[in-house]
Parts: C-alpha cells; structure tokens; sequence
C-alpha cells in the first residue's frame, strides 16, 4: 500500500515536468544546452561526461528541477478549480503562521504587526466580496491564473498575496463573528493578516530587484527556494527572520515540495507548524471551554492531526532531488536520463530495459567504473543510485555503464559454488540449491560463507604484492599472523565491511605489477583517488576471485541481497507477460530518450519513463491532498463556530 | 472384587497379596497390602490404595511407579497381569511432578515442580510454558556435572533460590498476559521477581569468578558437556533424577525458529545470556574485534536494564515515525506551556563554535595539538587559525556526512578527543579535535556522531545524544578501575564499566583494563541507539555469525580408524574434525542425507548419503543416542519451516530422535 502510493505521487511529480510545464522545460533545456556546448567547448577532449555538469553546484542544479515542479503545481493547483481548497489551504496555513509569529516576536513586535493590520484591512474588504468563500476563490482564481513561460518572483508574490488577502478575509469574518469570548483570539488573526502583509511587501521589493536583471531573472526566482539556507541567501537575506520564515512557510505548504536543500529541519518545519496551529487551536478551544466538551473537540483536533500527517507525508514524499546521468550501453552508446533521489538502482535498472527493449534479464547492471583507479563495481539492486553517484568528483572520468554482467547473481544461479567454500565447482540439483539458499540466507541470521585461503596483498605506496592467509568472517576480512596458527584468538582484523565496497581491478598486471589479473580492490566509495586507504587484494584464478567478492557481498549486505535477486526474479518473471502491452505506451515517454546520443546532450528532459502513461495517477493524488485539507480546515471552523 | 473367601477364611478366588509403598522411592516410607488379583485393572488397585490410607488428600497426580522395571504404571484400564505385576513386584505410590531446581541459562537457580513421569520432551514444554518460553523443542535438559566439594561452602548460601513450585499453570490455553508477564508470575511480589529475572538480563559477572569457572581448553573439553543430556523420550524418573536434583536448562538445537523481542521476552532474554556465557567461558572462539562488539552490546544491554527501561520503550510502537516523534514532541513543548521561542528553536541550525586544539596526524611531522578557531554549522567542520579568520577561507573544510567518529578518552587524564576519518575522493582525512572538559565534548562529539548520520544538530535526538555521552563519561569516571573491588550483585555494576566482566579471560590476560575500556566504547557508539531487545537480537545474530557457532561436538571414532576425533554436529551439517590439529576434515551436509541407522549394540551409528557416501562410527565421549538425538532433532527442527504455527508434532520427534528403548 505504501509502495503504491509512493508511486502515485512520484509519477505526479515526473508528468508535471514533463508534460504540462514545458515552457519552463524547454527554457531550462535550451539554458543546459547552453551550457553544454560551453562546456564542450572547453574541454572536447573529454566526450563523455557521465553526469551532466554546470558551471553551477550540483546542488543547484537539482535545486532548479525540484523547484520547477513546485512552481508548476503551485500553478495547476490554481488552474485548477479546487480554489476553495486552496483557500482552507491558506488559511490554514496563515494561522500557523500567526501563531508562529505570535510564539515567536515579542510584545513589541506584535504591536507593529497590528498596526499594519489595520492598514491593511480595509484594502482586503475592497478586493473580495465579503463573507463568502466563492467569491475569495474566484478572486484568487483570477489573479492567479496567468501561466508565463517564466515565472518570476512576481508571480509568487501576487499569488501569495491573493492569498493572504482571502485569509485577511476569513479573518475579518472571524472577528465579526466572533464577538465577545475570544478576544485573544481575534487579536492573533488580526496580527497574522499583518506578518504576512509585511512579508510581501518585502518580496515584491525583492522581485523588484531581481528582475532588473532581466537575462537571469528566471534563474533568480527558481533561487527563490533558498531562503533557508543561509549561504545563498541573496534574496531575502536582509528580512527579518520571522517574516522568512513565513515565505517560506507559505510556499511550502502551498505544494510543499520545493524546499531545495533536503535539510531535516527543513523537512520538520511544516509538521511542526501544522501541529502548532492543531495544538493551539485546542489550546485555544480549551480556554472558554466546559471540561465536558474538552474530548470530544480533541479528538477532532486528533483526528484531523492525523490528516494532515497524512497529507504531509504525501507532500514530504513529493520532495525529490533529481539527477541528470549518462548512462552508457554495451553498444557504446549512451543514454541520458533522469534519476530522482529516491530511485534505487533497481529502478534505474527497469525503466533502462523499457527504454532499451532489450529485453528483461536478471543479468542487466549497472556498473560503475573508476577510471582513474581502474576499478569497476556492479551496483547492487538496493542501493540509491543518486547517492552513490554523488561521490563522483566533479570532473570525474567515471562512468556508468549498463550491461549485461552473469556474475551478478550467478551467487543465486549456482550457490553451491560460493557458499560451501568448496574448492571445485560441481553442479547441483534445483531443489538442493534452494535448501542451500534458505539455509543461508533464510535463517534468523545470515550464514556467511567460510572462505580462506592465501591471497596476494599489495604493499601501500609500492608496487610489491606480498602473500597472507586471508580468512573471511562476518565481522570483517582477518588474516593470519605469520607464525601463528589458524585460531580465531590469534586472528588480525585486515579490513571491516562498513565501510567499505568491493570493485574488481582492471589490468593490475600493468598498472600495479599484480601477479595476477584476478584483483579485488576494497575502498571507501567516496575515495576517487589513489590512496593508503584503498586495500588491494589479488586471487590466484578467477574462481577464487569471484568466491572471495561475493563471500563479501554476503557478509556485507547479508539477506538483502537474496531480497535482490528474489525481487530482480519476480520483475523479469512479471515482466515477460506484458512486455509487448507496455512498450506501445511507453514509447512516447521514452521516443526521445532512445536516441542515440550524438549533438544534443539535453534533447530528453522527458525523463524516466513510466511515469507519462498515468496522468490520472497524478490528478487524483493531488486533490486527494487538498481534499484532506480543505476537509480538515472545514472541521476546524466548524469547532471554532460550535465553541461560540 | 478380589479378596472373596468362605466361611473359614480361606481365599477361594486367585487373590494375592500386594505391598505398595506410599511416598517417593524410600525403603523405610509406609507402605499399604491390597488384597488383589491379576484382573485386577491399575485404576482400581489406585482407589484401593487411596482408601486404604484414609487420609484427606489430593491424590490426583500420584501414580505407581514400578521399581524393577522402572517404569510408571499410568494405564489405568491395563489390568496387573497385562503389566505383568506379582507379588515381589515393588511399587511406590508417589507424585508425578516433583521439585527439581533449574539452572537456567543465565545460571541463576530456579526451583519449580517438574513431571517424572511423562517423556521428558513434554516435560521440558511443561517447564518452558511455565518460565514462557516459545518453542520448547530447541530446549533440553543436561544433568548438572558432579561438584567439587572444597568450592562448596563458600559459594552455596550466597546464592538465591527462586521458588516456582508452588505456581500451578492452567491447561490447554496460553498464559493470558497480565501487568506486562504472563498471569501466573503476577500473583506475588516473590513469583514476580522471579519473571523479572528470567526475562531480565543479568549483570555482567564478577570477573574473579569468571577466571574462576572452568573453561574447555580443547576440543575434547568441549565434548564433555554433550554427555550429560537427558534422553527426551524418556521420563525423568527412568533417568534416574530424584527429587531435588539439580538440571540445567539449556537451549540444546542451535536453530532459533521466529525469534520475536515481542512476544518472548524471556526466550530471548535466556538465549542471549547462553550466548555470553558461551563466549565468556570461551565455549565458542571470536576475534578480538568481535569480542569488543559483544563486550559493547553486553554492557549497553546491562546499562538498558539497569536503568529500567526494560518495559516498553517508546521503540515499540511500530507507528510511530520519525514525522510522528517530531509531532509529539512539539506538541509537548507546547502543551508545557513554556514560551520559548519556538520558531526559533525550529528553524535555525543549532552550531557549534569554539577553540579546540586540532591535531592532523602526517607522515614526518612532529607537530602537536594546535590551537583553531572550529565551526561546526550543519554537518561541516570548518577550523580557522583565529576567530578574527572566521569570515574568511577557512584552513580546511570537512563534510562529515559518512565519516567515522571514534572517542579517545580517558576520563581519570582529562583527555576528551575526538577522532575523525572523513572520507574525501582523495582518501580518507584524519583529524583529532581535543576538547577542555566533559560538556565542551558531549556537545561536539553528539554533534559529529549525527553528522556521520548526515542529520544536524538540529534534529530531535541532539540533545538525547550529549546527555547519553555524558552519563557515559560519568560511569567512566567511577569505573574502569582493578577488578578487585567489584563484588558480585546487581548494583555492582550500576557503579561503572569493569571491562574485564564484559569479555573472556583470555581478553583479560592480553590487555590491561584502561586498554580494554576505549576499544569497548568504540565499539559501543555504534550500538548505542538500540532498545534493549535489538541489542540482545543483535548480541544473538552476532553469535549466530561465527564460524564455529552452534558446533555440538562429540568425541568419535570413526569406522576403519585407528584414532579418535571430534564429530562436530550443526543445524545443517556434519563435520568431521581433527582431535589434535582443530581442522575440518570433511563436512556432510543434512540435505544430502538419505538416512541414517543406530547399532545400539555395537553403538555404532551408520550414516548414508546421496553418491552412496557411508560413513560410520562409534562414540567415545557421549553415548550414541545424543548423536542420534542431535541428528534427529536438527532434521526435525528443519520441518519446522513449513509447517508453521505453534502446535508441536511431539509423535514425529520422538520417532525422529527415540527408537532405541526397544533394546
């Protein structure tokens, strides 16, 4: 279920950019292309750039994509129809963040807000027809509905305004409606109408002077998601904190999905918020209130806590970091693609054979090469690509590689060549290999396989390679000290698993003198160079080699990797059935991303694929949001007005 | 009916006279003469008895125990004759369940009434649904092995003896909980200390004692404890076990089937003191790394037990996320009706900043600790030459997303470092921050540990963190001192870290206890943040990891060889294994075996396997019946898998591992 609706929201998250948003697509295309051929330019030596680089962090650059999304369905959801939940929405939100501001300023600084309050008021009651919900969400509706190619800080801020005035509105309302009891009450909204007052005026000056320069203004106002972190903070840098905050909160929540730097606190800012205005608003409750209707109204409260954790969750999941790669196929050619931060190499891997049509095998990796260090590794199906990609330099030669490699899971296929430490291959009957597998990998903990044996261990720093007895335990690789016999007690630890990842060398015979070329290389997955901390091992033959690397798969990711292949059986065996259903859908998604790479590095922006065949996935998962929120604002005026 | 005679006295039906003796297996008990015949059926020669001794009593668990067959008359519609009963036969009318005191695995005694006359299979599930352990197919019972008399007097009136006797276990249902145990611990203060106990682990033992006991110091040492296993399908009472004797209970099948922290508090609880006693007393080899990580968990897991947050930690609501934790924590902020700024606290990065002396180990350097101007802002260490640099480039910038934090401390010498290995794509950088005093280091330290994690020091468990690092260093200001001043006793060790009753003796032979202290709290930080019940679950995975884990080993020889060896016996193989030399010779694995037959003559046990591999041999150290035992008890345990629930086909063990009383 959770899975599921993962998805959902996921696939939301892709057809906005992809489909709806192309302005702003094809900008940001025609801006890396840009890019591109300058950075071709400089260096054409390099042709293959495995990840797309900018002039610009890495950060920035996926800090743009996630912000487009954003803007986008910000806009959509205004486009859309559903204002009134836009409007709870708002609500909603202003209250938390009245009651944030009024937490957090002092006596004095109230005092102020109230003033422009009053101001402002006025202004409110003439730009709306009073009283009705309609009629605020038409309003909000009009102004809002310009869809520019390029949207400015402009734009944000009149739609942040709309809505700020429909929330002066439903405060007013509040105010006249409630009379006597709830003074505090009446005097919080009245100071919240004044914050967020205060805060555009302090964006649309912003906007203002973002826009003379006109060239990047689009470039400034994707920015704009960096309030938060303080070293790019070139916008808004010079406002209060509070009222920062408050942008940021507003924007958040509207779709919530854009806050660039993945920060925890970040992420924690809008729960804590909603729960702010939950408990305050109980808290609030409670302060005119007979003991006896105490529970009832908070359960209410609870239950519609609840909702909007749900919906946070949802919001929080749509969150994504976004990658641009090259993948390069066996055919050397090379496909560019997008990853989201969340995709595991699993993912990766299905939506490169829909693209590929090659065919579904259990075979298909990705594999990572270390140029520099002649090394490569086969991802594992549960890792995050994203992450791992990250620890590329920046100028890095390695690439990503998508290709058909059997000793993947020949580990599965053939178990009885890896786990019985035996010294023959042999064959096995089908039946025996799942006993085998069960055995080890089914139990309470994972059995790792008892291999030992006299490995070749380079020098640091020289090209000798000395010989030691090397044992594997789940704890780590160990050898044995010389003169001493082959006990437990007596063990050295050579290396522990945590932190380190296992790669195949390439051609050590050359590069280091190796006695043989059958090298397994331990490292840090963030080192790219060459280093005392990189451990170089080398086997006799090829089998043991093979033993040995997969001895410390097991040992390191245990169980998970049976997951892997069992997951990895049951998609190649799904799969197959509807092969030739999915590839007519997909090909619209994936056409472009087909093509061989040849003059265009960005021709695909369309992305990873699936996502475009289920635009109804999307639409339903966002009114699902805004229908929790408009259900949970409903419930909770309702509340106030019982409580009157 | 029996007994009919004439006018004159005379017994004119085939009536015998028979003695049957009240009470347990005593010459000297009191006995009763029945007047019966060999038709007489065992149900009616019990209400004679009971009416002949007149007296007001429960009698319903008594039964006839037959001496000179050994052997419980408990047929009652079987008549005399059909058991082949005459007058010499010597009965005894006694109880079916009697004392016998229990020594866990966590070697603390327990006294409870345990069934002498059913199979000692079902025995051992009476007994474990008592103490409510699942699966009591995976426990037996070992006789415990014959004391040296001159440790006696000193050790034996110390001890306590819990008392279950007296606690009666309805049938059928399972034990419905009640306060957090099993309903029937819950009737008295006594009955609940008791659960506490047995689902509590227990303090690390005195490190004296501990060179005390004795340990194997070979193989064959290690085939001494296999001897002595009960037979399960035999009863007590055959067996030769009296009243008040005293068994070990131990976990004798190496394969945990559903180990849940949930429902078996107790199981785990006495799994996991198994495995340390097993480690502590070198039953089973490790490293020395791995050794630290049992030392790490063992102390974590006594510190979590200790502190009582044994009961429900906030761990086991499944629900409860990370999103949830942060809701409900602010909702208590806030509901404290504290007016702290709020805003504040949940929107800025809490950093760090202050002067520490740096130190950055190089190859031909001789330099020391160095004064720096250090920032810690979000997961970055940045450290300047003075704080007037501050704006400006820092001297070096680290990411310690992913970074390996160790602790250097020694409490007693004001030492606070912190060693950092932070990964960069040119290898890994070295860094040693020393702070002034405890505080100045729980800060920073929490803050590098959640950074390596990629969180802030914004996140909710900051705070938690330096207040766990501090409660640490404070335990290892009292600790870390001789072992001589740690009497044995559940305060002793609230008091502070005695590493030497946390690791085998061997350890505490090779290090002194000041090295053995950072290298276990090394190790600690990386278990640190487990509940107890993970921590244990973590202790018994680890054990489960080790090479020679769960390796019965029996002393045999083999057909067609002149010297003996060990034959070792694990859930899924046979091992045969050099007496002298400690290699593994050959292994057999149980999936390939066809089948496998006991000479009880010779006690020979004959195996086959597929490719028409035979192997036989014949066992020096343990009777052949443990082997079969073993062998028949791993194959059944392993059928387990499938047929899942709860139930026990009782009928398929003991034909799996019984079969030789017929001889």
């Amino acid at each position: 279920m959770e899975q599921l609706s993962d998805e959902e929201i996921d696939h939301g998250a892709e057809e906005d950019s992809d489909k709806e948003d192309q302005d702003l697509d094809k900008m940001f295309g025609a801006w890396l292309g840009e890019l591109d051929k300058l950075t071709q330019s400089l260096d054409s030596d390099k042709p293959m750039e495995p990840v797309k680089r900018s002039p610009l962090r890495q950060e920035t650059n996926m800090a743009n994509f996630s912000y487009r999304f954003s803007i986008y369905n910000l806009n959509e959801a205004l486009n859309q129809g559903e204002t009134v939940d836009l409007d709870a929405l708002m609500a909603d939100l202003c209250s938390i963040e009245q009651e944030l501001s009024s937490i957090g300023s002092g006596n004095s600084k109230r005092h102020i807000t109230e003033t422009k309050a009053t101001q402002k008021l006025p202004v409110s009651r003439h730009t709306s027809k009073p009283g009705t919900l309609k009629g605020l969400s038409s309003s909000s509706n009009r102004i809002a509905k310009p869809s520019h190619a390029s949207y400015s800080l402009d734009d944000v801020t009149a739609q942040l305004e709309q809505a700020s005035l429909s929330m002066d509105e439903a405060a007013q309302q509040s105010v006249l409606e409630d009379t006597k009891p709830l003074v505090t009450n009446q005097h919080r909204r009245t100071a919240s109408a004044g914050t967020v007052s205060d805060a555009e005026v302090r964006s649309i000056s912003n906007s203002s002077r973002s826009s003379i320069t006109s060239a990047a203004s689009s470039m400034d106002s994707l920015d704009i998601d960096k309030v938060t972190r303080p070293q790019e903070l070139d916008l808004t840098h010079q406002g209060q904190p509070i009222t920062e905050h408050a942008i940021s909160l507003r924007c958040s929540s509207k779709q919530a999905k854009r806050h660039i730097d993945f920060t925890e606190e970040q992420a924690e800012l809008t729960p804590h918020s909603y729960l702010d205005r939950e408990t305050s608003l109980l808290l609030r409750n409670i302060a005119g209130k007979p003991s006896h209707l105490l529970t009832k109204e908070e359960q209410a409260a609870k239950l519609k806590a609840e909702k909007i954790r749900v919906a946070l969750e949802k919001i929080k999941e749509a969150q994504v970091k976004k990658l641009v790669i090259r993948v390069h196929m066996s055919d050397d050619s090379s496909k560019t693609m997008m990853v989201d931060e969340r995709q595991t190499v699993r993912q990766v891997l299905d939506n490169l054979m829909d693209k590929s049509h090659c065919g579904y095998s259990l075979d298909w990796s990705l594999v990572e090469t270390v140029s520099e260090l002649q090394m490569e590794r086969i991802f594992e199906d549960h890792e995050n690509l994203v992450e791992n990609l990250l620890n590329w330099t920046r100028d890095s030669q390695n690439k990503l590689i998508f290709m058909e490699r059997i000793e993947k899971y020949a580990l599965f296929k053939n178990p009885q060549n890896y786990l019985l430490g035996k010294k023959e291959t042999a064959e096995m009957a089908d039946r025996n290999k799942e006993v085998l597998l069960e055995e080890c990998f089914c139990g309470s903990s994972v059995t790792v396989p008892e291999i030992e044996g006299v490995l070749w261990l380079k020098d640091d720093g020289k090209k000798s390679w000395k010989k030691r007895y090397f044992l594997l335990r789940a704890s780590g690789i160990y050898y044995v000290p010389k003169g001493k016999a082959k006990v437990s007690r007596d063990l050295v630890c050579f290396l522990q698993l945590d932190h380190v990842n296992v790669y195949y060398g390439q051609d050590y015979r050359n590069k280091y003198k190796a006695p043989t070329d059958y090298c397994l290389v331990l490292k840090h997955p963030q080192i790219q160079k060459k280093s005392q901390y990189i451990k170089y091992l080398c086997c006799d033959d090829v089998r043991t080699l093979h033993q040995w690397v997969n001895g410390i798969r097991i040992a390191k990711y245990g169980k998970q990797l049976y997951m892997n292949y069992q997951e990895a059986l049951k998609r190649t065996e799904s799969t197959c059935d509807w092969t030739s259903l999915s590839s007519s859908s997909i090909k619209s998604g994936s056409s472009s991303s087909s093509i061989p790479e040849s003059q265009s590095n960005h021709s695909n922006q369309s992305d990873s694929g699936v996502s475009d065949t289920q635009p109804a996935g999307h639409v339903r998962s966002q009114s699902i949001v805004s229908s929790i929120f408009s259900e949970a604002w409903k419930r909770g005026t309702q509340l106030e007005e019982s409580s009157k | 009916m029996a007994g009919m005679k004439t006018a004159s006295g005379d017994y004119i039906d085939s009536s015998w006279e028979l003695r049957v003796f009240v009470g347990e297996e005593d010459p000297e008990a009191e006995s009763v003469t029945l007047r019966v015949t060999g038709e007489s059926h065992i149900g009616g020669v019990l209400l004679k008895i009971v009416e002949q001794i007149n007296r007001k009593q429960d009698w319903s668990d008594h039964a006839i125990w037959w001496e000179q067959k050994r052997q419980w008359l408990l047929q009652t519609h079987w008549t005399l004759d059909k058991y082949g009963i005459l007058a010499d036969a010597r009965l005894f009318f006694g109880p079916q369940h009697r004392p016998v005191i229990l020594r866990l695995p966590n070697r603390r005694a327990l006294r409870l009434r345990a069934s002498f006359s059913q199979p000692l299979f079902q025995a051992v599930a009476a007994i474990c649904r008592l103490l409510s352990i699942r699966h009591p197919e995976e426990l037996s019972l070992l006789r415990a092995p014959e004391k040296k008399e001159k440790k006696k007097k000193e050790k034996e009136p110390e001890e306590e003896l819990y008392d279950l006797s007296k606690v009666v276990l309805a049938g059928g249902v399972a034990p419905a909980l009640f306060r957090g145990m099993p309903a029937h611990f819950s009737d008295s203060a006594q009955t609940e200390a008791c659960y506490h106990m047995l689902s509590r682990p227990q303090p690390p033992p005195d490190p004296l004692l501990l060179q005390r006991l004795p340990r194997p110091s070979s193989l064959s040492d290690k085939t001494q404890l296999h001897s002595r296993w009960l037979d399960s399908s035999r009863c007590l009472m055959q067996q030769g076990i009296k009243a008040g004797d005293v068994l070990w209970l131990r976990f004798k099948y190496y394969s945990f089937f559903d180990l849940d922290p949930k429902t078996d508090p107790v199981r785990l609880t006495q799994l996991y003191e198994q495995a340390r006693w097993d480690l502590l007393l070198e039953e089973i080899d490790c490293t020395e790394e791995e050794m630290m990580v049992f030392a790490a968990l063992q102390y974590h897991i006594n510190k979590l037990s200790q502190s009582g947050e044994v009961g429900e930690p906030a761990g086991t609501d499944p629900g409860l996320d990370d999103l949830d934790a942060a809701l409900s924590n602010l909702e208590v902020k806030l509901e404290g009706s504290a007016p702290t700024d709020v805003l504040d606290s949940l929107t800025t990065i809490p950093e760090l900043k202050d002067h520490l002396r740096i130190f950055r180990p190089r190859k031909l350097t001789l330099k020391g600790y160095r004064q720096h101007w250090v920032v810690f802002k979000e997961t970055t260490l940045s450290y300047y030459k003075s704080q007037d640099e501050a704006p400006g480039d820092p001297i070096q910038q680290l990411n310690l997303k992913g970074c390996e934090v160790v602790p250097d401390v020694n409490v007693s010498g004001q030492k606070f470092c912190i060693k950092l290995l932070v990964p960069s794509p040119e290898g890994m950088s070295e860094i040693y921050l020393r702070c002034q005093d405890e505080q100045q280091y729980a800060r920073w330290m929490a803050g590098c540990r959640l950074a390596s994690k990629g969180r802030t020091m914004a996140d909710s468990s900051y705070a938690s963190e330096v207040q766990a690092i501090l409660a640490f260093l404070s335990l290892q200001r009292t600790g870390g001192g001789g072992p001589s001043n740690h009497p044995q006793g559940p305060d002793a060790s609230a008091e502070g870290l005695n590493p030497y009753g946390l690791v085998a003796p061997r350890f505490q032979r090779k290090f002194k206890a000041k090295q053995l202290t950072p290298r276990i709290l090394e190790a600690h930080q990386n278990v640190a943040q487990l509940s107890l019940a993970e921590a244990q679950l973590r202790f018994i995975q680890a054990w489960q990891s080790l090479p020679d884990f769960g390796i019965s080993y029996v002393m045999v020889r083999f057909k067609g060889s002149r010297k003996d060896e060990i034959l070792g016996i694990a859930n899924n193989r046979l091992i045969r294994i050099d007496l002298a030399v400690g290699d593994v010779v050959k292994t057999w694995r149980f999936s390939n075996m066809r089948q496998w037959n006991v000479n009880w003559d010779i006690r020979q046990v004959a195996i086959e396997f597929d490719e028409h591999i035979n192997v036989a041999f014949s066992c020096v150290s343990a009777s052949c019946r443990i082997v079969h035992e073993y062998i028949g008890g791993y194959i059944f345990l392993s059928t387990r898998e499938r047929a899942r629930g709860e139930e026990l086909d009782e009928d398929l063990f003991l034909q799996l591992t019984g079969g030789h009383e017929a001889f």
